[in-house]
This record gives structure tokens, C-alpha cells and sequence, in this order.
């Protein structure tokens, strides 16, 4: 029985060991699995964001460097690792999926969804039996992923023509599966698939081919979401803004040093070189209208984070009137990188746009021949009125009467915290009526709440306001000629000098005497 | 063992015939190379790392990415060159008729014999040598064959300028199609043993290892050149099996 018992004893250990051993390689099999994914995620977004830059990719093969990941040499840019640890806390397979989106932002603040990569995990589609080249299967998949990246139209179009007076490309990194509308003719690739005992790996890839920008019109609604209406007749597609507006815009690395704000704020340009196709207008811009600096440094500023618009879809009217509603509410995600170069409040929130006829624009095309000979002499006079959500690049005397008015915007909602100095303030709000009846209302709808920082803060206006009257204090200080009784100092200097001169000695034996009583001591 | 079989088409230019050979070529062997072994043991190694370049095609509106070993690369360029002189050559000699319009190429798989234009074939095989019993040789046997059957015509610049575009379109479709081919749960060599290593993989680059592999081409001059050799290869092969008979 002992035998027995001592042999069943032996049976059950050894039964326990394999299970032991069997759970414990299951447990590194799992983390080995967690660990390839998320090196992977990282490698992938890596070289599939560098393939949007317009830079060369070329390194060579090395026989003798054995410790990259998937044996794959790559440049990592910091931007983008910083911007996934932004972005990410789990990858695959913890996560059920993860998608990088691209974006094309143009010169006047708009976007246009172009394609979507998933890589995800799927739990039910299992291998029977371990794969021996799971490691170099990810490899592969990696390599294709370089290379598919650059077979799209987005690739073959945009990346090698992007430029500060055009457009750029701009990516996101989101948890969850793409939530892209890539228009009705969309393409779908799954890229590649690796098996594993405990489920599959897949990259899946969506692009657009049409890239012809849609808008919905709606002048109905008052929760529209639309940016521009435009006429149906006119055969001009304008440009919508997506329903799946990133949480955080990236700006994919380039040569290009400009912001989207900065791109938005430089001259105004009409769009004469988009992406030159053979005879095929792969996109359309709004060429119809004319938009004033302002209007589209607030447009550029607006990059679209929490109250993404719906997509365009047909336009309904042929009324060319444009308008944003307020509640369309334009942040910036305080994680985005560049974030500070962008120019908005505190709080991110940005001002609207403001709605705009044919007649405003009209009036703004004159403004903006006007401007460049009042450039230099309104813009120091006006920069203290300007909003810190307007680019500081814009001089223009379109931009300072703009700025004026929304000046007047703050000053009107902050009414109940500070007292104003009525006559300027009635002044503002005057001329801004006198300009332009119409954005006043809009002004009276904004959603402003915070003051920004110094703006419209002088020491007429806010005789609280001492931090606004330090700084106007300090702007408006007179220039340092010279230095006054230098003369007197000098000659001060130099008698402190020979009296230092004259006691050294007296200092040196006082030191002396101390050292000698500190030995004695 | 059987191998795998996958067959592209392309209609392309005569100019663009060079762009979209190395294209293919080289998209197939990014996936089909390893970095350089380093045994430490029979069954113990390690491998290099490999660098990618973009290549820019000079008459297709294409950037692709190819595996950046220069030793790599020239055995392939000379592959390609060889072949678009066959082409040329063989256009040269019989102008193609053309038989699709120039501004649509298709790419689907084979199997239009009604076809009157200049078709070629490039190919790309992966190998693995299996030893045989004395006193044959090795024996190569091929695992996986992608064939890309080109339809060649001759236009004017202004219709290569709007195909650049859309060979661009159908180029980029088709490497789409092969990354979806290969990234896909299928039979592989296995990694060999030190001594094993030559059945598997083409030693002869100093950075770089890709699976063996075999460039084949068919055009009207070396399908002439063929026929013009097979009485004498049937002699051939007639005395060696008298002398060797099995």
C-alpha cells in the first residue's frame, strides 16, 4: 500500500510539476506575447509616421548590430515615442485594438480623413500548435507595413508635396478600431495576420481613393456642425469637416518647422498647386471665397478636438453662407506636441468663427489689400487688444480690427469680475457694429469665459487690472538712451577701488592672526 | 512538394518596364530575407539587422522600400537589366500589337490566351535544396513562385505621363495584394542548423540572407532562343540517362 500510496504519491507531484511547468511556460508565452505586441505597436507607428514625412529612409543592413527589435533597423523619433506614451497605456493584446489615423490639413484650417491602420488582436482565431516563427512572422508583417505605407494615396499624393503654403499631414494615435469616414469608395487591405496559441495579430489598413472633400449643408440647425455652405451650382466641393475629428492632432515630423497655426497665419494663398495629378483632380479646394487673415488664423487655430462636425454630405441651398456655430467648440488637446506653439487660451478654447456673407468677404478681399500698407503702424498699437488666441504672426489691419472686436467680446462677458472703462469699451463695440453688424451677434453668442492672459487689459479700461497695468507699464516705458551720471559712478568705482586697495594689508593681517589663533586653538 | 503559385499582371510601358520588374522584385525579397547569420552552436544563432531604403521609380509615380544591401541590390538590378534588354530587344524585333488601352492596366491574374500584345513573364522562385541519394545531386525544389506577366506597349510622352499615374495606382495595388499574400498563415523552411544553412538560405551577401531564390523570365527572344535549343537538349538528356540509367 505504502508502495502504492508512494506511487500515486509520485504520479500526483509529477501531474502537479507538469502542471506547474505547463502554466508557467502558458504565463511566458502570454508575457512573451504582451511584450512583441507592444514593441511592435510602437515600431509599427514608427516607421508607418516616418513614412509621412518628407524625409529619405535609408539605412543600411548590418551583419554585426543583432539586439533591434524583429532584427529591423529603424530611427526612432522622440516626437512620435512621446506622443504614443501620450496617447497609449495598453497595446494589444491587453487592448483589443489600437488605430493611427492620418489626416490632411490644409492652409485653411481643415481637414481631410485619409487613411486608418488598426492593429488589433483577435482572442478567437487561435493556432493549434505553437509557432515556432512567431518572432520572425512579426517581422515580416512589420516590413510590409513599411512598404504598404507608402503604396496608398496618401503616400503617392500628399507626403512629397506638403508645405507650409499647402497643406500637411497630421496623424492621431486612439484606442479602439477605426472609426474613419473614409468616403464611399474606401479600400480596405488587411496587411497581414500572425497566429499564435492564444489568438491572432492583424493590421488592417483603410485608405481613401476619392478624395474629393463632401460637405453637409444644413443653415436650419442650430447645432450644425458644418463649416462652410456653398452653392450647389457652382460645381465646387468644399471642404467638410470629419465627424471623427482627432482628440489630438500630431503634426508629423517633416522639415517643415510651421505649426498648422503658423501655416494658417502666413499670407493667404488660393490653393494653386494641390497635389498635381495627371489631368485627374484628385482634390478640390474652396477656391470661391476669399477669407480674411483673421478668419483663417482662427481657422487655423481651430483644430477640432471635443465637438468633432459631421461630414459633409450634399448641399441642400445655394445661399454661400458660411457659418460656425459657437457650440462647434474648437480646443486643442493640451497633450498634442507643439502644443504651446499653437496659439489659443488657457483653457484651449478658441474663439468661433465668425459668420461671413458674400458681402463680408467682399469687404474683407479690400481689407486685405488695405492691410499691408498699415501693417507696421497698427499692429504695436492693437497688439495689447489682441486675443492670445490669434496667431501673433498676423500684423494685418484686418486682423487688428478683428482683434478689436474680439476684444470687445471678452470685455463684455467678463462684465460681472471686473469694472471696464465704459467709453472705450462702448467705442470697441461701436466699431465693431459699425463694421460688421453681424458678428457682433455672433460675438454676444460666444461661449468666451476666461480672460486670457493680458489681453485687453489697459490701464484705462481695467484700472484693477494690475498685472495688465505692469505690462502696459513695461511696453510703454521709454527707451533707455544712456545711462545717466555714469560719469559719477565710475569715478565712485574707482575710489572704492584704492580703498580696498589701501586695506588689504589690514585684512590680510587679520586673517593671519585668525589662522594662527585657530592653530593654537 | 507542391509550391505555392501567385500570378500578377501588369500593364506597363516600355520604359516603365525596368520601374516595375525592381519593384517587384524587390518587394517580394524585403519579405524574403533575413539578417545575417551569426551560429554561436549548431542550433544556436543570431541574426543582423536589416535597413530599408526608398526607392524612387523614374518613370512611375511610385516610392517603394527595398532591403538596403548594396550586393543585394546589383545581383537584382543585373537580373533586371537583363530582362528589360530580352524585352527590348524582343519588341524590337516583333512591335507588340496593341491590344489595351494604355491609360486602364488591369492587374488580374493570368488566363487571357485571346491576348494579341506583347505579354512577358518575370518571376521570382524561393528554394530549398533537398539532398538525394547518391549519386544524384541536390535538388532544388521551389516552395513559392510569384509570377508577374507584364503586357508591354509603346506610347508617346504624353500617355507615358498620364500612365505613370495609373501603373503607379495598379503597381501600389498589386504590392498591397502581395503583403497580403505573404503576411498570411502558411508553410515556411524552418530555420536551419548551422550546417543545414545553405539548403535554406543564399549565403553569398555579406549583410544580408535571403531565402534562396531563382529570377525567371520568359520573353518572345529567350522563348525562341529555347525552342531554337530543345533538339539539342533532348540529345543531351538522352545520353546522359543512357550513361546514368536509373
Amino acid at each position: 500500500m505504502r508502495v502504492g500510496s508512494s506511487s500515486s504519491l509520485c504520479s500526483t507531484t509529477s501531474s502537479e510539476n507538469d502542471l506547474r511547468t505547463s502554466i508557467g511556460q502558458n504565463e511566458d508565452s502570454v508575457k512573451k506575447l504582451r511584450n512583441y505586441g507592444k514593441f511592435f505597436m510602437t515600431r509599427l507607428v514608427q516607421l508607418v509616421v516616418q513614412s509621412r514625412t518628407n524625409e529619405r529612409y535609408d539605412l543600411t543592413c548590418s551583419a554585426t548590430i543583432t539586439d533591434n527589435w524583429f532584427n529591423i533597423r529603424f530611427q526612432e523619433l522622440g516626437e512620435v515615442a512621446a506622443q504614443l506614451k501620450r496617447s497609449l497605456v495598453n497595446y494589444p493584446p491587453d487592448i483589443t485594438s489600437v488605430t493611427l489615423d492620418f489626416f490632411l490639413f490644409t492652409k485653411e484650417a481643415e481637414t481631410l480623413p485619409l487613411e486608418s491602420w488598426t492593429f488589433s488582436f483577435d482572442d478567437e482565431k487561435k493556432a493549434f500548435e505553437e509557432n515556432l516563427l512567431f518572432y520572425h512572422d512579426l517581422s515580416t508583417l512589420l516590413r510590409s507595413c513599411a512598404l504598404a505605407s507608402r503604396m496608398t494615396p496618401t503616400s503617392r499624393y500628399y507626403v512629397k508635396k506638403q508645405g507650409p503654403d499647402t497643406f500637411v499631414i497630421l496623424y492621431r494615435i486612439v484606442e479602439g478600431p477605426s472609426t474613419l469616414e473614409l468616403g464611399k469608395e474606401l479600400k480596405c487591405h488587411r496587411v497581414g495576420t500572425v497566429t499564435t496559441v492564444h489568438g491572432s495579430f492583424n493590421v488592417d489598413l483603410k485608405y481613401r481613393t476619392r478624395m474629393e472633400l463632401e460637405q453637409r449643408i444644413s443653415h436650419d440647425s442650430p447645432d450644425s456642425e458644418s463649416y462652410h455652405q456653398v452653392n450647389a451650382s457652382s460645381s465646387r466641393p468644399v471642404f467638410g469637416s470629419s465627424p471623427d475629428t482627432p482628440s489630438s492632432f500630431c503634426e508629423v515630423i517633416s522639415h517643415l518647422s510651421s505649426s498648422p497655426a503658423s501655416v494658417a497665419a502666413s499670407p493667404h494663398h488660393l490653393l494653386a498647386t494641390s497635389p498635381p495629378m495627371h489631368g485627374t483632380p484628385l482634390l478640390q479646394f474652396v477656391t470661391a471665397r476669399a477669407r480674411s487673415r483673421t478668419q483663417s488664423t482662427q481657422s487655423g487655430n481651430s483644430i477640432n478636438a471635443e465637438s468633432p462636425p459631421s461630414e459633409a454630405g450634399s448641399s441642400e441651398k445655394e445661399a454661400p453662407v458660411r457659418k460656425r456655430e459657437p457650440s462647434g467648440g474648437m480646443t486643442i488637446a493640451k497633450d498634442m506636441p507643439f502644443a504651446g506653439l499653437l496659439n489659443m487660451s488657457f483653457t484651449g478654447a478658441l474663439f468661433p468663427l465668425k459668420t461671413l456673407t458674400e458681402e463680408g468677404t467682399k469687404e474683407k478681399e479690400a481689407e486685405e489689400a488695405a492691410e499691408k500698407e498699415a501693417q507696421n503702424a497698427q499692429a504695436d498699437a492693437t497688439e495689447e487688444a489682441l486675443n492670445v488666441s490669434l496667431a501673433n504672426t498676423i500684423v494685418s489691419d484686418q486682423a487688428n480690427r478683428q482683434a478689436s472686436a474680439a476684444a470687445s467680446i471678452v470685455t463684455s462677458t467678463i462684465k460681472d469680475s471686473q469694472v471696464f472703462d465704459e467709453e472705450k469699451a462702448d467705442d470697441d463695440l461701436e466699431t465693431s457694429k459699425d463694421d460688421d453688424p453681424e458678428d457682433n451677434k455672433d460675438d454676444d453668442d460666444s461661449f468666451v469665459k476666461i480672460l486670457p492672459f493680458g489681453a485687453g487689459a489697459s490701464p484705462s479700461s481695467c484700472p484693477n487690472a494690475e498685472l495688465g497695468e505692469l505690462i502696459s507699464a513695461c511696453r510703454t516705458a521709454p527707451p533707455i538712451e544712456e545711462f545717466e551720471h555714469y560719469k559719477e559712478s565710475i569715478e565712485r568705482i574707482k575710489l572704492e577701488l584704492e580703498e580696498f586697495e589701501q586695506s588689504q594689508g589690514v585684512f590680510d593681517e587679520f586673517v593671519s592672526r585668525m589662522k594662527e589663533e585657530t592653530f593654537d586653538f | 512538394m507542391n509550391a505555392r503559385h501567385q500570378k500578377f499582371r501588369l500593364n506597363v510601358e516600355l520604359r516603365q518596364v525596368k520601374d516595375a520588374a525592381a519593384c517587384f522584385l524587390h518587394s517580394l525579397l524585403l519579405h524574403r530575407c533575413v539578417g545575417k547569420f551569426e551560429y554561436s552552436a549548431e542550433k544556436h544563432f543570431t541574426l543582423g539587422s536589416l535597413g530599408f531604403a526608398e526607392v524612387d521609380c523614374e518613370n512611375i509615380d511610385l516610392t517603394y522600400v527595398r532591403i538596403n544591401s548594396d550586393e543585394l541590390c546589383a545581383n537584382i538590378d543585373e537580373h533586371v537589366c537583363a530582362f528589360y534588354s530580352d524585352v527590348a530587344e524582343s519588341l524590337t524585333s516583333h512591335p507588340p500589337t496593341p491590344a489595351s488601352s494604355p491609360s486602364s492596366p488591369p492587374i488580374n491574374r493570368f488566363g487571357d490566351p485571346s491576348s494579341s500584345s506583347t505579354q512577358v513573364m518575370l518571376g521570382l522562385e524561393f528554394l530549398q535544396k533537398k539532398k538525394r541519394q547518391w549519386p544524384f545531386s541536390e535538388e532544388l525544389a521551389s516552395w513559392e513562385v510569384w509570377n508577374l506577366g507584364l503586357e508591354i506597349c509603346r506610347t508617346s510622352n504624353d500617355e507615358l505621363s498620364v500612365m505613370r499615374e495609373s501603373v503607379a495606382e495598379a503597381l501600389g495595388d498589386l504590392v498591397l495584394a502581395v503583403c497580403s499574400q505573404i503576411n498570411r498563415p502558411q508553410y515556411m523552411p524552418k530555420m536551419p542548423s548551422k550546417t543545414e544553412l545553405t539548403s535554406v538560405f543564399d549565403v553569398q551577401f555579406s549583410d544580408c540572407q535571403p531565402y534562396l531564390y531563382k529570377v525567371v523570365t520568359s520573353t518572345p527572344l529567350n522563348r525562341r532562343l529555347q525552342a531554337s535549343q530543345r533538339p539539342l537538349a533532348t540529345i543531351q538528356s538522352v545520353i546522359k540517362n543512357l550513361a546514368y540509367p536509373t
